[in-house]
């Protein structure tokens, strides 16, 4: 019966201490009395073969063993929508903590493209060992607060239908606020890339209106990066005209989007200045001095740094809304 | 189209409440797990060794089942009864089983 003995311990291995030793000697005796039963049945003596069936049918000692015991959860299905809501709310919070981070990271005055590059590679990393260690201290708090707590000790209310919270409606466009983005961003993608010379300060010169650029080398090399930004605006508002709202997909998409203007913005205010006055200053009926030059460098380094804050408070209001929020539309029949 | 393991849950699930009126009934006379098991085969209700022994304990752990050791025979055994509030319970149960039996009979 060495068997029996083997399954029996391997059992109660499974099984919590203070339950062990009685379901072991209930199984002993209930595998004995099966094993007896069948022998009588077959007629002979019960051999290792016959052990063998009868265990089989048992089954494996963890499944025996869970089969005694209550279904159990790390976190169970009461804790888990607020575990839910709460996971959400730490991302959005880690989401928006990484961005303004990053912000700080590229803003450092004169770092080269590599350099803002890697920053962002150490951020990204920084980013995921610090969402994996909050989220991971989420789970562990509430696997406590699951085992503590003791059990029916929610409220048992009635519900009441009217204590449902209103919705909004599906998120129409604004079909013509589209079309409207759509021509600005193609006409910035063609001239920022054909007809650059056009963006400068016109002047008369005997008669003649002539133009000096005033955007520098620097700008000019992000404007692959802006084209890209503005080609993905054109394709999303002509999947917002085709689906007439907003979806999940789309609003993830603009988030993303606002990312990557986001980045580029921090690379205009981190890297050297995108405006080049030298040009302009020769031309110029009066002087435009070092110090005017200078202020109005600052003066729109300032302006940029304003946009960014002012994009990272509308980035941050998107997260809150798909991540914490969770709001579906409105599914009208 | 539902696959074997599917209509095998399915089966279990229609057998599970049906299980344990069965069990209470069984035990206003005293069994063991063996005997339980035993009996409810004679009546053809098949049911396996992993199901009915928790179901045992479980319905001891809500009050509906008693049990006591039993050492003098050949082998130590757990002898179960139906106890003073499953006694209460049970017709309650079977009247309920009566009713569902009749529902179903006019839905099928």
């Amino acid at each position: 019966m060495k068997l029996i003995d083997i399954y029996v311990t391997e059992v109660g291995e499974n099984l919590p201490g203070k339950m062990r030793a009685d379901i072991e000697a209930e199984i002993r005796s209930l595998i004995e009395d099966t094993l007896e039963g069948r022998a009588q049945e077959a007629g002979r003596e019960p051999d290792e073969a016959m052990v063998v069936d009868v265990l089989k049918e048992f089954g494996p000692p963890a499944q025996m063993a869970a089969s005694y015991l209550p279904q159990r959860y790390l976190i169970g299905p009461r804790m888990f929508p607020i575990f839910i809501l709460v996971m959400r709310i730490v991302l959005a919070v880690l989401v928006v903590l990484g961005l303004i981070q990053v912000g700080i990271a590229v803003s450092e005055p004169g770092l080269t493209f590599e350099a803002i590059a890697r920053n962002l590679g150490e951020q990204m990393v920084d980013f995921f060992v610090s969402a994996l260690s909050a989220l991971g201290n989420v789970v562990f708090i509430f696997a406590i607060l699951e085992w503590a707590l003791p059990k029916g000790f929610e409220k048992k209310e009635v519900w009441d239908p009217r204590s449902m919270k209103p919705r909004s409606e599906p998120e129409k466009v604004n079909l013509a606020a589209l079309f409207w983005e759509i021509a600005f961003a193609l006409a910035a993608i063609l001239v920022f890339n054909v007809y650059p010379q056009w963006i400068g300060m016109t002047y008369l010169d005997g008669g003649q209106w002539r133009t000096v650029p005033v955007l520098s080398e620097v700008f000019f090399r992000l404007v692959p990066l802006l084209s890209v930004t503005w080609a993905l605006h054109i394709v999303l508002n002509i999947v917002l005209v085709r689906r007439g709202r907003w979806e999940p997909a789309t609003r993830w998409f603009q988030v993303a989007l606002k990312v990557f203007g986001l980045v580029i913005l921090g690379m205009m205010i981190a890297g050297a200045p995108i405006i080049d006055l030298s040009q302009s200053r020769a031309v110029m009926p009066f002087v435009i001095t070092d110090r005017l030059v200078e202020l109005i460098y600052n003066g729109f380094r300032a302006l940029l740094v304003l946009v960014m804050v002012l994009d990272g408070f509308e980035l941050a209001k998107m997260l809150i809304r798909l991540l914490v929020r969770n709001e579906r539309p409105l599914v009208v029949g | 189209m539902a696959n074997d393991g599917t209509v095998d849950n399915m089966v279990l699930e229609l057998r599970r409440g049906v299980i344990v009126l069965a069990v209470l009934n069984q035990l206003q006379e005293e069994q063991y797990g063996y005997s339980v098991l035993k009996l409810m085969s004679d009546h053809g209700l098949d049911v396996d060794q992993g199901t009915l022994y928790p179901l045992l304990r479980r319905l001891e752990g809500q009050g509906l089942l008693e049990s006591s050791w039993r050492v003098e025979e050949a082998r130590p055994r757990r002898y179960y009864r139906i106890s003073a509030a499953g006694r209460v319970l049970l017709p309650r149960l079977k009247d309920e089983w009566k009713r569902i039996v009749s529902t179903m009979e006019n839905i099928l």
